[in-house]
């Protein structure tokens, strides 16, 4: 069975009002546990709209998101959803609910009923896993960026998901947070086997995925292999998205005639290619 | 000049555990018609020192801190003790990060008319600003004016944010971290239009992480460090000092890098290559040459 199934998907804004907008139409694709996926889409594709869609906190206007054999609307059983499906949002300020970082990764598993005893294994588990270990009985005000998401991050782990969804969480970040936040979150996947989907607009970042949905006006336009759907420049510049700029290049030469060979999205796979032809 | 600053410090939380020297004897000039880059990474002093810009942030005077202090800003002398604060305001546009957040009023126009009103201009006036701005920032302004800012992209709002700091007229532009947040298409519109801005205000100064954007942009970056200027670069000859770049715990623009890396392996390229078209022609041109 997959850990996520949508079927048919539509969410209309103001649903029967005289501004109703359809953000979703129609999307239909399964997430098998341990992928890693890359959501990508202009702005106003309905990425972040999907990612509240994916654990319950809206509803689909039609069709159906199951989450590990359980539909979304399934009120009774929402908290097993949401203890399914973590989503990590954008802005590290807005996601702190308590004023000392043990107590904010604790709020979850607390507010689940986790024992006393098992959520301090969680929170020390947490902590570790994003590598912030020495702070548990700091402040979060005094973290920078990249340490305040490791900390959502964490607040998120504690509830032991097995889907984690990073909805644009490296947008705000410097591009040592964005590392910091990206590794962390590898490293998750690697020992936890952990299911991933994250919301990017930076094809640099998607390319890490294993496979890439790609969103255009609320429609799946692309989902496939991710190395082979980021060295296709003419088809992410159709629905308004950008290539790596090692696929960019190659897109270029090949343009003026040179014939390089294989797909490129990689800054050695561009090296390897010009050398093959030299 | 449009900036003189020599030997500025500032300390937060002085006599207490949190101190922290932000500005260690900072000097720097900004002339005319500058494009300026300020990079470095979070915490090296990059804000505090822009706040100064606009008299946000006074200039310290404690025992010796920053006795022969010097900053000149338009003109202005904001190291004396009443300095004419109203015409720095006029005379520096400031561009926070996340300038969106700041938007308040009920309809687009009227929020782009706060500056101005506040400078007493006429009906007239301030309505031929509103339009100025609207225009230069790309919003048409039958569409938008009348509309809230609130129901508007991403992108827009934030383009409304530039716009109410443009209608203030202002010598120079400070724009901190412009593009943060923005998807691709975005930043490339803010970009446009900052060179379009650069018309009519012809000294920008720009905050960023993004070195791509650095690049592309600035005709001078200055490189922050623990409270110092490590130096000030054009950007071609800053990025060719990979060292430098990494010893800071920055990154070298994508192409940049790109470029090291292709030369590393042996091709005939120079490294310091800045442009995604200079570089794709550097190579193009080693299959010609063959």
């Amino acid at each position: 069975m997959s850990i996520i199934s949508v079927k048919n998907l539509i969410y209309k804004y103001n649903e029967d009002e005289e501004d109703e907008v359809t953000a979703l139409n129609g999307l239909s694709f399964d997430v098998e546990e341990g992928e890693f996926i890359a959501l990508i889409g202009s702005n106003g594709s309905g990425k972040s709209t999907l990612a509240k869609l994916l654990n319950g906190l809206k509803e689909p206007s039609s069709g159906t998101v199951t989450v590990d054999g359980i539909d979304t609307t399934d009120k009774p059983h929402i908290f097993d959803v949401r203890k399914t499906v973590g989503v990590v949002f954008q802005n590290p300020d807005n996601q702190m609910v308590a004023s000392i970082i043990e107590d904010d990764i604790a709020f979850g598993p607390e507010n689940l009923g986790v024992p006393p005893k098992e959520i301090d294994e969680r929170v020390d588990w947490a902590l570790a896993c994003v590598g912030m270990s020495e702070h548990r009985k700091g402040t979060p005000h005094r973290l920078s960026g990249g340490q305040k998401q490791r900390i959502a991050i964490a607040g998120v782990l504690a509830i032991k998901p097995r889907v984690i969804v990073l909805d644009e969480a490296t947008s705000m970040l410097d591009p040592r947070g964005k590392k910091e936040v990206m590794d962390v979150i590898e490293g998750i996947r690697e020992r936890e086997n952990m299911t991933v989907i994250m919301i990017t607009h930076f094809p640099d970042e998607a390319a890490r995925a294993d496979r890439v949905i790609a969103l255009d006006r609320g429609r799946i336009v692309l989902d496939e292999n991710a190395h082979s759907a980021l060295s296709d420049v003419e088809r992410l510049r159709a629905y308004g998205l950008d290539a790596p700029l090692p696929a960019r290049i190659a897109y270029e030469l090949r343009r003026r005639g040179i014939a390089l060979e294989g797909e490129i999205v990689t800054n050695s796979e561009l090296k390897e290619a010009i050398w093959r032809l030299k | 000049m449009a900036v003189e600053i020599k030997d500025l410090s500032y300390v937060y939380n002085p006599g207490s555990p949190f101190e922290t020297r932000a500005l260690d004897n900072v000097t720097l000039n900004v002339d005319d018609g500058d494009f300026f880059g300020i990079i470095g990474h979070t915490g090296s002093g990059k804000s505090t020192l822009i706040s100064h810009l606009n008299a946000l942030t006074r200039v310290q005077k404690k025992k010796k801190l920053n006795a022969s202090a010097v900053l000149r800003v338009c003109g202005i002398d904001l190291t004396a003790k009443k300095p004419d604060l109203k015409s720095v305001r006029e005379k520096v546009g400031m561009v926070f990060q996340y300038p969106e957040y700041q938007l308040f009023a009920d309809t687009v126009r009227q929020d782009v008319a706060f500056g101005p009103k506040n400078l007493k201009l006429g009906e007239e006036e301030i309505n031929k600003r509103v339009r100025e701005a609207l225009a230069l920032v790309g919003l048409d302004y039958a569409e938008v004016s009348e509309r809230s800012p609130f129901d508007l992209s991403g992108g827009q709002k934030r383009r409304v944010a530039i716009a109410g700091v443009i209608a203030m007229r202002p010598e120079l532009l400070i724009l901190d971290e412009p593009t943060a947040g923005l998807d691709p298409r975005g930043k490339k519109e803010i970009l446009a239009l900052l060179h379009s801005i650069k018309r009519t205000c012809p000294t920008i100064i720009m905050v960023s992480h993004n070195m791509d954007e650095v690049a592309a942009c600035c005709n001078k970056v200055a490189v922050m460090s623990g409270g110092k200027i490590a130096g000030v670069f054009p950007p071609k000859e800053l990025f060719a000092r990979r060292e430098l770049i990494s010893s800071l715990g920055l990154e070298l623009p994508t192409v940049t890098e790109l470029a090291f890396e292709l030369a590393e392996s042996g091709l005939d390229i120079d490294p310091s290559a800045l442009g995604e078209e200079e570089l794709t022609e550097a190579i193009a041109a080693q299959f010609r040459n063959k």
